[in-house]
């Protein structure tokens, strides 16, 4: 019962993905509105002591990881699936 | 220190003992007393002092069995909750070979944690070792008695480094107390020990082992190892190897390594695989540093990984147990009909993202700053990219293809998952939040406090961590951690169309150890086997003839020359056999005058020569 409705909602919400986009936007800008006011104690990095920096190294490392590993990476190491399950 | 826990406290005696009682437990009952060794093992190491007991006079040097202090009592600790959290998810599975392998592994973790010496550390690291291979083997698939093999080589292989380097160590020291090592004075013994240490913690380029075997064991069984083999190895190297550089380098390598494998990577439980490679990173990349803040992250991290790991082989086992399979690619939908392995699921991923409130934050944060502080800022940006990963993979990726991505397919057949499952869940994900919103708890057990003596005298920095604990709950650690985990959730909603996983097995270290096994095989089956012949051949031609023409030649010999000699020899026998006969008469006055006539003769000569 609860399971089977707590499944329903969750499988409910695949179809509402565009206002969980639009919501998390704008959580995202709070936080950024919210470093341009709250610093680090001691910036580590340098770069760091600017608002923003780590919404950056986020974003960017995430995209860059993706498109790297995926798109260049991956190819060169990839092998049937089961490679190592059978005798040569 | 007083030594005043008795060796029945030792939790590796209740899960060994009841490794051993297994067989003789009617089924039913045995369910029903699975986590009674985990529940005595935690009121046991609640209840421990610190101190030594269980020392046996050995040859000429001495065993510890129990040695207590507050590094063990941390890693114990944990080991004792996830065992009961482990062994509850257990409960259902009626092959009883499992429970035994999983008991007698768990029991060799214990016996690992309160060595006092490298023997006894040997010992229990080699039944962790064989038992983990059981767990594996238990499988019962023909994958998984292959990868079962190819771990059980690479742990022996490790084993015998460790071996190797104690017994020099034993030679050289005198002893074989298992004690912190000068990182200055490190001799070849040391880094054997070393090397053998960081094939358990899965140190890259030697970690190949785990991502290859973990997804192939066993459901529960994964949710063993994944706490107990790599966790161990972060032990040992903490006791022995605080300070070293290389560790930093290594381990902060791993954090990244795994995390990137983890990307392109489609079984759900090798994902997982990975970021054990890539969370135990942190703790190699802690331990290295070797400042108390550090090492205290590590232990912390170790802890905390050791929960939201095992809830995440658990999420991922109850994929494996109810589709039939843990391949994303295969996978799709499914949070309509498993809504509450995905709640659990979550818990665990964003505990392992460190998302504040729950507790990768508290010790993940640790670990960095500690590092960040230290001035190792390249090593903090690597693990804060790591931490960037690890959210994308398993805080993203896997549950978004796992659960999300794709219609549920009704006729999909998912075989229900028994309640101890969701059970354990349950248990592990309230741990996880409960530690993660009160975090003295776990910061109160932490190897380097006020009042404890410190296990090391090569950790630096002892005082300022007491005089400053690490207070992970500021505002701007809060906002850090959800800026860089809210813009890498972002980054994956930009990438979504490429990041779908692919059906491909990505080649890692293995290709390099399967090459030197090749290299090995074929020095034996092509040179070594093509000498063999040519000597087959040259000793058939030459040698037998040889052999024969030097038999014809002893023969000629035997004739000529032996029996000659014999022969002239037995000619003079029997000549001087004659003359004696002639000589004697039998008659007793003339052997008397013939003596006398010697005696006679003897005394003239002596006194001709003493004159």
């Amino acid at each position: 019962m609860f399971r089977e409705s707590l499944g329903n909602w969750l499988y409910a919400q695949r179809s509402k993905s565009g206002g969980w986009f639009w919501a998390l936007i704008a959580f995202l800008g709070l936080l950024v509105l919210a470093n341009v006011f709250v610093h680090p104690h001691h910036p580590h990095f340098g770069l760091d002591a600017y608002p923003g920096f780590w919404a950056v190294f986020g974003f960017g490392g995430a995209v860059i990881m993706v498109a790297v590993l995926k798109k260049i990476v991956a190819p060169l190491l990839a092998r049937p699936e089961d490679c190592y399950d059978r005798d040569q | 220190m007083t030594a005043t826990n008795s060796l029945l406290a030792h939790p590796a005696v209740y899960f060994l003992l009841a490794s051993f009682a297994v067989p003789f437990i009617p089924g039913r009952l045995l369910k029903w007393l699975l986590p009674l060794p985990a529940i005595l093992a935690v009121l046991s190491v609640i209840g421990l002092d610190h101190g030594t007991s269980g020392v046996l006079g050995w040859v000429d040097t001495e065993l510890t069995l129990f040695r207590v202090d507050q590094l063990s009592i941390v890693f114990a600790h944990v080991f004792a909750i996830q065992g009961v959290i482990a062994l509850i998810f257990a409960m259902h599975i009626k092959d009883k070979g499992q429970h035994m392998a999983s008991l007698a592994y768990v029991g060799g973790g214990f016996g690992c944690l309160f060595a006092g010496d490298y023997l006894t550390l040997f010992v229990f690291w080699e039944i962790m070792s064989v038992a983990s291979t059981m767990l594996v083997w238990l499988n019962r698939s023909d994958r998984s008695v292959r990868a079962g093999f190819r771990y059980f080589m690479f742990h022996t292989l490790g084993g015998l480094f460790m071996l190797g380097g104690l017994l020099l160590r034993w030679a050289d020291l005198g002893t074989l107390a298992f004690t912190p090592v000068d990182p200055s004075g490190a001799m070849y013994y040391d880094w054997l020990i070393m090397i053998g240490f960081c094939v358990n913690a899965a140190v890259v380029p030697l970690h190949a082992w785990l991502p290859d075997a973990y997804p192939e064991a066993t459901v529960t069984g994964a949710v063993f190892m994944s706490a107990y083999t790599t966790k161990t190895a972060v032990y040992v190297l903490a006791r022995a190897f605080a300070g070293f550089e290389i560790l930093a380098i290594a381990g902060t390598v791993m954090c990244v390594y795994g995390v990137f494998y983890a990307t392109i990577e489609n079984n759900a439980r090798r994902i997982l695989g990975y970021h054990i490679v890539s969370q135990v990173g942190y703790m190699v990349a802690g331990i290295g540093i070797g400042t108390a803040m550090t090492v205290n992250g590590a232990s912390a991290h170790a802890y905390a990984h050791i929960l939201y790991k095992g809830l995440l082989f658990m999420g991922a086992g109850c994929l494996l147990y109810s589709a039939g399979t843990a391949k994303l690619t295969e996978l799709g939908g499914l949070v309509k009909r498993l809504p509450l392995v995905f709640i659990f699921y979550m818990v665990a991923a964003v505990s392992i993202s460190g998302m504040p409130f729950f507790n990768g934050f508290v010790s993940k944060t640790m670990t960095i700053t500690g590092a960040a502080e230290a001035h190792r800022t390249w090593l903090a940006l690597g693990m804060e990219l790591a931490a960037v990963g690890t959210f994308l993979s398993v805080g993203l990726k896997l549950p978004y293809f796992a659960f999300f991505s794709k219609n549920d397919n009704p006729a999909r057949e998912l075989k229900p998952i028994p309640m101890n499952m969701y059970v354990a869940m349950a248990i592990g994900s309230a741990l996880c939040f409960f530690t993660g919103v009160y975090p003295e708890f776990l910061y109160k057990l932490l190897p380097i406090q006020e009042g404890v003596s410190v296990y090391s005298p090569y950790i630096a920095h002892v005082t300022e961590a007491i005089e400053h604990p690490y207070v992970p709950y500021t505002t701007w650690h809060v906002l850090q951690a959800f800026m860089i985990l809210g813009f890498t959730g972002l980054g994956f909603w930009a990438m979504r169309k490429v990041v779908v996983p692919h059906a491909q097995r990505n080649v890692d270290f293995e290709w390099f150890y399967i090459l030197g096994g090749k290299a090995f095989l074929a020095i034996f089956s092509r040179p070594f086997a093509w000498i063999d012949t040519r000597w087959s051949e040259v000793y058939r031609t030459v040698g037998l003839r040889g052999l024969v023409g030097s038999a014809d030649g002893s023969a000629r010999f035997d004739r000529a020359a032996i029996d000659g000699v014999v022969d002239g020899t037995a000619k003079g026998v029997f000549g001087i056999g004659g003359a004696l006969a002639k000589l004697q008469t039998g008659r007793l006055q003339t052997y008397a005058s013939a003596a006398l006539l010697a005696a006679i003769g003897v005394g003239v000569l002596a006194f001709v020569l003493v004159k």
